[in-house]
């Protein structure tokens, strides 16, 4: 189950619509999921319910005013993965598509090679590696400290 | 407000940031307008923000915006014919265009760091450093940009040059 809160806006039409919603976790912590429209403003807010521990409750503290409405705090029967899903869909919180680049690495006399798939966006010429759009690219390659090895 | 007031208004922001993205009196208009349907009910905008901010950090909000509608634009949508509501779908359906607008927006202050204050900083870590959450930086990593490389211990540097910057704006 997870509980959660609808924000509204009323739109320069009059029309009242929810485009943000707040919900609580299973680890107890509430965060603000909001749509575009917010831009960065949404995080602020976000940051001042979690620094401020408020209870899903507690959040007219942060978020109030004539053309803003909380609606009473709802239980879901659902899991928060799948109640974050239904509500970015009706809120229209865009969920990116996660792009993966995975770069073979290849140490070829004592030089590192990088090849990357034909499909990806990158491209990799000589020693420089470019995006699709002609962009170079730096990479910079970090490693773990190596673990110290146990004597015997 | 009038054309001699967005005039005004226009030399208040950082001009070399303005010009290097063609912003215009007339897109200064435009912005008002789209953050207007976009924030119109909030407490505080961010074309509110852009303007009390004015200078490069000012210039860094109205990039992003323009950025943003021109990719709309290019796609064959006008914002302007939206309703709030409809335009929050809008945006979310071209995610590609608030991704741009943050790349564009944060490679803008990573010239304005240099040039000020001789510090290089990575775009992501930008991002960062400039936002409130994670949520735009999420966006922004996961995109098909390019691959971006985080900071995360120059994190706190980056948001107090930020943070200079948006103070002695104007």
């Amino acid at each position: 189950m997870t509980r959660i809160r609808k924000l509204q806006r009323r739109g320069g039409d009059g029309t009242w619509h929810s485009d943000a919603y707040a919900v609580e976790t299973h680890n107890g912590q509430i965060t603000l999921r909001y749509s575009l429209a917010w831009e960065y403003l949404g995080g602020r807010y976000n940051q001042m319910i979690q620094e401020q521990r408020l209870s899903l409750e507690q959040l007219e503290q942060v978020l109030a005013g004539d053309s803003l409405r909380w609606l009473p705090v709802e239980t879901l029967e659902m899991d928060d993965e799948d109640a974050i899903q239904s509500l970015d869909r009706e809120c229209h919180v865009p969920r990116p598509a996660t792009v993966l680049i995975t770069l073979k690495a290849h140490i070829v006399r004592g030089r590192l090679q990088l090849i990357a798939p034909l499909a990806s966006p990158i491209r990799v010429q000589g020693d420089h590696i470019y995006l699709g759009d002609g962009r170079q690219l730096q990479i910079a390659l970090a490693s773990d400290p190596m673990p110290e090895l146990q004597p015997g | 407000m009038s054309t001699s007031q967005y005039q005004q208004l226009w030399t208040r922001f950082d001009t070399v940031g303005l010009n290097r993205y063609n912003i215009t009196t007339d897109d200064l208009r435009c912005i008002e307008r789209y953050i207007h349907i976009l924030q119109s009910g909030l407490n505080e905008t961010v074309w509110d923000e852009a303007v009390q901010s004015g200078g490069p950090y000012g210039a860094s909000i109205l990039i992003h915006e323009i950025v943003e509608i021109r990719t709309l634009q290019r796609a064959g949508i006008d914002p302007y014919r939206y309703t709030q509501k409809e335009l929050a779908r809008v945006l979310a359906d071209h995610l590609s265009a608030h991704v741009a607008a943050i790349y564009e927006e944060h490679l803008y202050l990573q010239d304005v760091l240099l040039r000020q204050y001789g510090c290089y900083f990575e775009v992501a870590t930008l991002v960062k450093a400039n936002r409130a959450d994670d949520t735009d930086l999420n966006y922004l990593l996961e995109s098909s940009i390019g691959v971006f490389l985080l900071e995360q211990d120059r994190a706190e540097e980056a948001k107090a040059y930020l943070e200079q910057l948006r103070q002695g704006g104007v």
